[in-house]
């Protein structure tokens, strides 16, 4: 698992080898961070958790009604 | 005493300037026998040097009339109140911290969550990793079915607790490119019925029974990249896999479109779809429903089906219209979804109006 995560460090630290900050303009764009609001993520997350049975990989806590 | 009152002074003024965004938003989902209309409003905002808070309150107002509501099968509106806040706090060697609690209650159903975050950036930032770690409290009634005069309707309640821990990476892979991958595992312990739904097919209906404990895997991948046409481009794909037995894929598309500055067009399509929970048929025997070791349900989201979903949402900065200084910044922008479902949920149609007015304070 060590050397997994180990291996996984050393991709990543050669994929961003080549992007300095003051190259990044694009990549602060809005659209290139998230393109929804955090309203519209959440109702989104909750109403698909209401209809789903494969619910989840959102990094966030779903359920939480009886909407089930 | 004057002192002091320049200390306190100097305490309560903070930050001279800090930034803050305040969002309201209606949502609207509408399908077959169930409509949900959900005011809300979104705030987030700078507190001194490297403090965020955000927080968020909503109401949701749920028609129905599906019989797993708990009214009979008779039309019956609810309302839910949901209310969060977050605090995350940035330390040195860009490490953020945080937490995020959320409450929502509801006349059958009241939810406490608390979760914990740490977020860490490195080799020149191009690397965000993330970890969260959280706990949902559950308290579930039959209240509705007593509310509404089912004369003899014993009270009911149940508990569910629900752990989630979730990894994700965020990786720049170019100028233009970011990619990020997130893991989530839930295990749910408790009552995981519907308290209302009962399960038809031999002589007597039977109140729900699924398992008290599901073990939840979700891994979900994402590209974007900004294209020299002012678009941007999102390519999405999340597997889904639990111990009840169902699998779920959903790929998705996503593309936002700069018209001219302070206009933007988005366009998304979204595939998803499950197989089947080991335990749900569409028709038990007698011999079944009267078994109770035996899981029976009748919940549609435990049905092998797909969704494709087909969405186009518009977004205008004040600007557009000529308005300049810090209001040029508002932006308004307006949704509209449609969802074809294969289970007998039925197709639906979701809207979404918002607006989003960024502060310095």
């Amino acid at each position: 698992m060590k050397k997994v995560l180990a291996a996984l460090l050393l991709l990543c630290a050669g994929c961003g080898a080549t992007v300095r900050p003051w190259q990044r303009e694009d990549l602060a764009r809005p659209s290139m961070v998230t393109d929804r609001g955090p309203g519209e993520e959440r109702f989104e997350q909750h109403s698909r958790g209401a209809r789903e049975g494969a619910d989840g990989g959102t990094g966030q806590a779903g359920g939480g009604c009886g909407c089930n | 005493m004057r002192l002091q009152l320049s200390v306190a002074f100097v305490l309560l003024a903070g930050p001279a300037y800090a930034d803050g965004v305040l969002s309201m938003r209606g949502a609207y989902y509408k399908e077959r026998s169930t409509r949900v209309q959900q005011p809300m409003i979104d705030a987030a905002f700078e507190v001194g040097d490297n403090g965020r808070v955000q927080g968020h309150f909503l109401v949701d107002s749920i028609t129905s009339a599906s019989a797993a509501t708990g009214a009979g099968g008779l039309e019956f509106t609810e309302l839910r109140y949901e209310a969060g806040l977050g605090y995350t706090h940035t330390l040195p060697r860009h490490v953020t911290v945080g937490a995020q609690a959320r409450f929502s209650t509801e006349s059958d159903y009241t939810s406490i969550y608390a979760a914990g975050t740490v977020e860490v950036a490195l080799f020149d930032q191009t690397t965000t990793l993330r970890a969260l770690f959280g706990r949902t409290s559950d308290d579930i009634t039959n209240g509705v079915s007593v509310m509404m005069g089912s004369l003899g309707t014993p009270p009911r309640s149940e508990k569910l607790a629900t752990t989630l821990g979730s990894l994700g990476i965020t990786q720049v892979l170019g100028r233009r490119t970011v990619a990020s991958l997130t893991y989530d595992l839930m295990f749910l312990s408790g009552y995981q019925a519907n308290i209302y739904r009962v399960v038809r097919g031999g002589s007597e209906p039977v109140p729900e029974r699924v398992p008290e404990e599901r073990l939840r895997h979700a891994v979900a991948g994402s590209l974007r990249v900004y294209l020299p046409t002012r678009t941007t481009a999102v390519a999405s794909y999340r597997f889904y896999a639990d111990d009840w037995g169902i699998i779920g894929h959903t790929p998705e598309a996503r593309v936002i479109q700069e018209i001219v500055p302070g206009l933007e067009a988005r366009a998304r399509y979204r595939y998803f779809t499950q197989n089947q929970a080991d335990f749900w048929q569409p028709v038990y025997m007698q011999s079944e429903l009267s078994d109770p070791t035996v899981f029976v349900t009748d919940d549609e989201k435990l049905s092998a089906f797909t969704t494709h979903t087909f969405g186009l949402q518009l977004s205008a900065a004040a600007t557009l219209i000529g308005v300049g200084g810090s209001w040029g910044d508002l932006r308004v922008d307006v949704m509209v979804e449609r969802l074809l479902q294969s289970n007998a949920f039925g197709d639906a149609w979701v809207g979404g109006l918002g607006v989003s007015v960024p502060f310095a304070y």
